[in-house]
């Protein structure tokens, strides 16, 4: 292998990714992950806002210097928690099911060397929770204490080595699971590990922080309790050697930070290493074996014997594509049972009353659906999406039918939830009334902002299920389903604030604008199906 | 329905990728009862112009009529008289054939008995009968490519567009589909293929159209293209016609 050549060419796939080159001149115009970077950069602006005003309100209020750096070793470590949890189904995705992968497996190369390359392409796709949340924690914290031009010198090696122990660990011990679990469908095994881990750790967050928040006292001086308590553990994590590494100590504390961080990167990625030698090329092969259903029906093709209206062939369609691919559908189970949990995030910090709390639940579920379910409708169907522009359909039928289709989706679920918990609530007729009266607004304008929000930032050449959007679309999309739920819990508890007829405005005219709204973001979905969703 | 007008009838198409015109000033028609060639070097600007066609990338100059529908007056009408089976299929990985064939023709709104009739026997033509109640992500990319024909055929449609067919085709396929075309010009409708295939297009096409650098090159029966040349064969006036003056021999 020619290290330089092939460091050059995947300079050059990256710098075509971000720029389109003009083929009759040498003009680069930006590209759409091009905008994503600006996204991203706009969140790690806020992000270091946000670390910037505490690391002052700590230094204010008195806290230690040793104090700080646990801080900021907890910002750290968060940064490395979102590395696993959300990027390393990425690396792993990009090692086993990217388009070149087929050309580098027929080359002379090695497993270690193919390992090698897709962790270099994989660093541009994984450096989000780096930039978003590391480096403006890093940025803050030198603004209250000013770092060492040495410790600005490390900085970038030091966020390398962050980079690498979890995803070269992570990277080790998913391709050894691969390699003995029947990998055929590598892809669905990925996303439920994904799947899991998130879970496992929104559980934990369930319990762990309602328990935090409850503690008496002033929140920055439980925070400061918080991470006085957490220190000991702290210093012994990455986030805590590469703190100590930036925020400065004892020469002693520095070299043992350096050792450590720099020990536990190299042997994360010569764990990854060894494990790319013995299992990747076993994982790549059973990657590319396609798997036949069990028990496949050899019979003709069934046609309805009934004329069947758009609606209905996209509902039937929906629900199939959604109900095989059992890794989307144990997401957007996974992720209705996690929405419908959020309010219970705030019921030891404000104990509510069993209709207020259900109708807070069936909420939040409502508005994640449009995210898990509509959101994904159209990069769900990849190339078939290109229907929408063959067949003799208005666009604004697809979009009316996709509405229908997603939001038939999204209601069954809604349904389920809204039985269980009306049942367990014991919810008289009047909550009820009320509680649909918001729920299914939100519900309807969730569906037609997610499908908007899949039509413009889907990517239908996704690996990861759970990253069926652009990077720029994942924050879009995050941002506006944490609008519409503070919007709508907002105007519930003012609702129930506001006597009499005020009240019941709040109640049901949120209702009235969120119909408006759901027909302008279905026009824009229509629109955007007319001018190619997937050009 | 517009019996004499043309399957399809190409004016002065022009079609510009940023400052790069791969398609110059097109024009071309396929009369009832014909199948076109439609060749080219790669990059010549064929798949461009039936995309265009296709309603899948807008012109920025002149105008596309099937049967006697204005593309970009009436798009619907115009998109329900034909029928595209792209370079690339446009399928759902997650659909057998059958159902992904029941949903293309609840698109073109087919009446149920007369969809079933012919999606039996488009898939009983191309051997995937058995294969009906595999997924398509399941399927070679033969299979694929006979389902994707079968769905562009399904609806009947009076224009049939092909960019590159044969793909992946084994020779009981290829034949199935050449018997098909010639079946669908007997019945006087229209067929534009685009193929590297030379042979084929000599073989096939009632006519042949030439383009290179998006402009139209020669045109006419293969008879005609090879008039006054003797000794040659449709690959030498391709290659006669497509070579630019630098870099020709």
């Amino acid at each position: 292998m020619n290290p330089r050549g092939v460091l050059l060419g995947r300079a050059r796939a990256l710098r075509n990714s971000l720029f389109e080159r003009g083929r009759a001149r040498a003009v680069l115009r930006p590209r759409g992950p091009l905008y994503s970077l600006a996204l991203v950069a706009v969140a790690a602006w806020i992000a270091h806002s946000g670390f910037a005003a505490l690391f002052a309100a700590l230094a204010r209020s008195g806290a230690t210097p040793a104090e700080l750096r646990a801080m900021l070793a907890l910002a750290l470590d968060l940064a490395l928690a979102g590395l696993l949890l959300f990027d390393l189904e990425s690396v792993v995705s990009t090692l086993i099911l990217d388009r070149d992968l087929d050309l580098l497996r027929v080359a002379p190369l090695s497993s270690r060397a193919i390992l090698g390359i897709k962790l270099l392409d994989a660093v541009p796709r994984t450096a989000a929770p780096l930039v978003v949340v590391a480096l403006p924690a890093l940025l803050a914290f030198a603004k209250t204490r000013p770092a060492p031009g040495a410790a600005w010198l490390a900085a970038p090696l030091v966020l390398a080595l962050l980079w690498a122990i979890p995803l070269g660990a992570g990277t080790a011990l998913t391709l050894a699971l691969l390699a003995r679990v029947p990998a055929r469908r590598v892809r669905e095994s990925l996303g439920l590990v994904s799947t899991l881990a998130f879970t496992g750790l929104w559980l934990l967050n369930l319990f762990v922080l309602p328990r935090i928040a409850s503690e008496a006292g002033e929140p920055l001086e439980r925070v400061r309790a918080l991470v006085l308590a957490a220190a000991p553990a702290l210093a012994l994590t990455p986030g805590g050697w590469a703190a100590t590494l930036f925020g400065g100590g004892a020469p002693g504390d520095l070299a043992r930070s350096a050792l450590a961080l720099t020990g536990a990167a190299a042997a994360s990625v010569a764990l990854a290493a060894f494990a790319g030698g013995r299992h990747l090329a076993i994982v790549l092969a059973a990657a590319r074996t396609p798997v036949a259903r069990a028990g496949a029906r050899r019979r003709r093709p069934r046609i309805a014997a009934r004329r069947v209206p758009l609606v209905l062939a996209v509902m039937r369609r929906d629900r199939l594509l959604f109900v095989r691919d059992w890794t989307v559908l144990g997401d957007v189970l996974t992720g209705a049972l996690l929405w419908t949990l959020v309010p219970l995030l705030s019921l030891p910090l404000q104990p509510l009353h069993s209709p207020a709390l259900v109708r807070a639940m069936l909420l939040t579920l409502s508005v994640g659906m449009g995210y898990e379910i509509a959101a994904r409708a159209f990069p769900l169907e990849r190339r078939g999406a290109e229907w929408m522009r063959l067949a003799p359909i208005p666009a604004r039928s697809w979009a009316v039918a996709r509405l229908v289709s997603a939001g038939s989706l999204a209601l069954a679920l809604v349904a389920i939830a809204g039985a269980s918990l009306g049942w367990a609530a014991r919810l008289g007729p009047g909550d009820w009334l009320a509680t649909l009266g918001l729920v299914l607004p939100a519900l309807a304008l969730s569906i037609a902002v997610g499908l908007w929000t899949g039509a413009v930032f889907g990517d239908p050449n996704w690996t990861s299920p759970r990253a069926v959007l652009t990077i720029g679309g994942r924050l879009v999309a995050a941002a506006l389903v944490v609008a519409q739920v503070a919007g709508w819990l907002t105007l519930t508890a003012v609702g129930e604030s506001s006597p009499g007829p005020a009240g019941w405005l709040f109640t049901w005219l949120p209702g009235a604008v969120a119909a408006g709204l759901c027909a302008l973001a279905t026009r824009a979905v229509a629109r955007r199906i007319a001018a190619g969703y997937s050009h | 329905m517009e019996s004499t007008a043309p399957p399809l009838r190409i004016e002065s198409l022009t079609h510009r990728y940023g400052d790069l015109i791969a398609v110059d000033g097109l024009s071309l028609e396929v009369l009832p009862g014909e199948i076109v060639g439609f060749l080219g070097p790669n990059g010549a600007g064929k798949t461009t112009t039936l995309r265009v066609c296709a309603g899948l990338l807008a012109p920025h100059a002149g105008r596309v009529s099937i049967a006697g529908v204005v593309l970009g007056d009436a798009p619907l009408a115009a998109r329900a008289r034909f029928g595209l089976v792209p370079d690339e299929p446009f399928l759902y990985e997650r659909l057998t054939p059958g159902e992904f064939l029941e949903f293309v023709a609840a698109l073109y709104d087919v009446p149920p008995a007369l969809a079933a009739h012919r999606a039996g026997e488009l898939l009983e033509r191309f051997e995937l009968s058995g294969a009906a109640g595999e997924l398509l992500e399941t399927c070679s990319r033969g299979m694929r490519q006979k389902v994707s024909i079968a769905a562009a055929l399904l609806h009947d449609p009076p224009l049939a567009l092909l960019d590159e067919p044969l793909t992946g085709l084994d020779p009981h396929a290829v034949r199935a589909l050449k018997d098909l075309l010639r079946e669908r010009a007997a019945r006087g409708l229209g067929v534009l293929v685009s193929t590297h295939l030379l042979e084929v297009a000599e073989r096939l096409c009632d006519r042949v159209v030439i383009i290179h650098r998006g402009k139209k090159r020669a045109e006419g029966t293969p008879a005609e293209l090879l008039a006054g040349r003797a000794d040659a064969t449709l690959e030498d006036v391709f290659l006669a016609l497509t070579s630019d003056p630098e870099t020709a021999p």
